[in-house]
């Protein structure tokens, strides 16, 4: 500022130390929750264990149930053959998980690449948008397990199709937020850009896509924790390697125990999925 | 004789050939519920090169919309809009507008949003550090050279505003259009804004055209002042010189009784009575 608004100029006041000793009370008061926090999920996880062992052991189904202490010694089990690869009925949980993440990410990446350029059109094409509106309003509400059979009957093959099927499941997410980001943007930036005389390239390039950005990260991080949920079922059902397969396999050998440690291991994965592309959102300015 | 194409103005060489020249304009919008709504009535307005115009109006009476027009921005129902002879239809490099809230693109510091203008001149010749260096002079017009590398969400509104100001000038357009450039600042920065815009204008000799509804800050600024009527088809219903001479004083002005009997006129013209 110029020197014309420094008329008012603050008294000086003695209290230097005061900040000092209000941000020690709330690095305090910081820590203070944090051990609370800590201390409250040991309590539940505790309580959590106690109930399933009380709710699983003395069950008379034939050992079906999984005790706490079945699945921990399962857990080790397969952390101890995780890279196992020894013939094709005996592979390691690392590449189940490798295989599913793969595919995750290939159909992810696909559907990224298409939706966002055609989100970018759409949001600005009003009569292209009208004319593809009913398409996506019908095709969007579709289990994308629904394209499966379809998938197998025109690829001929499970990995294809299963990327085919996380193609489907990403798409829909990542192409309407663009569409609805594009429609957010400030029209005064695109009238800026057009009295700047842009060129189209410049206008899309420099101001559309980076001003619908935080809308297109959001889109990409729904698709994801879509596809991963999506993954495991299209996998029960294409077989080969993969978290769903598996899951689907220990149930046909009555091995419940496994069951549950492919669900946490795929509920840690999914989390991991999702705090990587959360990361995105903070490196994108929001406008 | 018939001639297709005849220079305006060429019977009378005398009257120097306005930069701007607005000639029976009409701007309406749809309106889903009422109708066609006419915003502007017919107006014509010459604007001479050097000229600070400032046009004031009651709000709604158009007054931006005409600016929008001049701008390229939107089109006239009716009439032409000239800039040096040739007719407005789109936006132009040689039009830099300085808009009611800041434009600032929020993922670009202040220097690259200057820079930003001048790198997408489709003309341009100079290499990526001249217009580096030029972006900083504008900034230092505006003296904000301090915050050249800070992002318009660290700025405050006042100098989010200065940036806007220094963009519009690197553009070195025939003719600057500033759409209410202060109207979303708080009291003490807006006076402060324009003083500047005051020293800047008088410095930078250019063709200024002002849409406002600050009587004083139209009175602070212009050469001419343009007065709205209430619309619809809003008209002008003044066009009145203003006689304070060049450069220009706030406490000079304010003793002034010629000023006082300026302003009285046009707040009872704006209020229609």
């Amino acid at each position: 500022m110029s020197s014309q608004t420094t008329q008012f100029t603050r008294q000086p006041t003695d209290t230097g130390s005061a900040p000092e000793a209000l941000q020690q009370r709330s690095r305090a008061q910081r820590s203070r929750n944090r051990v609370r926090t800590t201390a409250l999920f040991v309590i539940f996880f505790a309580v959590f264990i106690v109930v399933w062992h009380l709710a699983t052991v003395g069950f008379d189904d034939g050992g079906l149930a999984p005790t706490p202490g079945a699945t921990w010694d399962r857990l080790l089990e397969m952390l101890s053959d995780a890279f196992l690869l020894d013939g094709p009925n005996n592979v390691g949980i690392f590449y189940h998980l490798l295989a599913s993440i793969q595919r995750v990410l290939l159909g992810f990446g696909l559907a990224a690449l298409i939706a966002v350029p055609l989100g970018l059109l759409l949001g600005t094409s009003r009569v292209i948008n009208d004319g593809l509106d009913p398409f996506i309003q019908v095709l969007r509400p579709v289990s994308p397990l629904a394209w499966l059979p379809l998938g197998l009957a025109l690829l001929r093959d499970s990995q294809m199709t299963a990327i085919f099927v996380i193609f489907m499941a990403a798409i829909w997410p990542i192409l309407i937020s663009t569409i609805d980001g594009v429609r957010r943007v400030n029209p005064l930036f695109l009238d800026l850009a057009r009295s700047l005389e842009t060129d189209t390239k410049t206008r899309v390039l420099k101001v559309l896509l980076p001003a619908t950005l935080p809308a297109i990260v959001i889109g990409l991080r729904t698709a994801l924790s879509t596809a991963w949920l999506v993954i495991v079922a299209a996998e029960m059902i294409v077989g080969g390697r993969g978290m769903g397969h598996f899951v689907w396999n220990e149930w046909n050998a009555l091995n419940t125990p496994s069951i549950v440690v492919a669900i946490v291991i795929i509920g840690g994965v999914g989390f991991l999925l999702d705090r990587s592309i959360a990361q995105l959102q903070r490196l994108v300015p929001k406008s | 004789m018939s001639q297709t194409i005849t220079a305006p103005h060429a019977a009378e060489p005398t009257a120097p050939e306005p930069v701007v020249k607005i000639e029976g304009i009409t701007k309406g919008f749809p309106d889903r519920k009422k109708g066609f709504q006419p915003i502007v009535g017919l107006t014509d307005v010459d604007i001479q090169e050097g000229e600070f115009i400032t046009i004031i109006g009651p709000s709604g009476c158009g007054k931006s919309t005409i600016l929008k027009m001049i701008a390229g921005l939107e089109s006239a129902d009716e009439g032409s809009i000239r800039l040096a002879g040739k007719p407005i239809d789109a936006p132009s490099r040689e039009l830099g507008i300085v808009f009611q809230q800041h434009v600032l693109l929020p993922w670009m510091s202040a220097r690259q949003n200057v820079l930003f203008a001048l790198e997408t001149d489709p003309h341009n010749t100079r290499s990526k550090s001249q217009l580096e260096s030029l972006a900083d002079e504008y900034l230092e017009l505006v003296n904000l050279s301090h915050a050249a590398d800070r992002r318009p969400a660290q700025l405050s509104g006042g100098m989010q505003q200065r940036v806007g100001i220094a963009r519009a000038f690197a553009l070195e357009p025939k003719v600057m259009l500033l759409d209410e450039p202060l109207g979303a600042l708080d009291a003490l920065t807006r006076h402060e804004l324009q003083l500047q815009l005051l020293e800047l204008c008088e410095q930078q000799k250019r063709t200024f055209i002002m849409v406002t509804h600050d009587v004083d800050e139209a009175l602070l600024l212009s050469d001419r002042i343009l007065v709205m009527g209430t619309g619809p088809r809003a008209q002008i219903v003044h066009d009145i010189a203003v006689p304070f001479s060049r450069p220009r004083d706030v406490e000079n002005l304010e003793q002034d009784p010629k000023c006082h009997e300026l302003r009285g006129f046009l707040l009872n013209s704006l209020t229609g009575h």
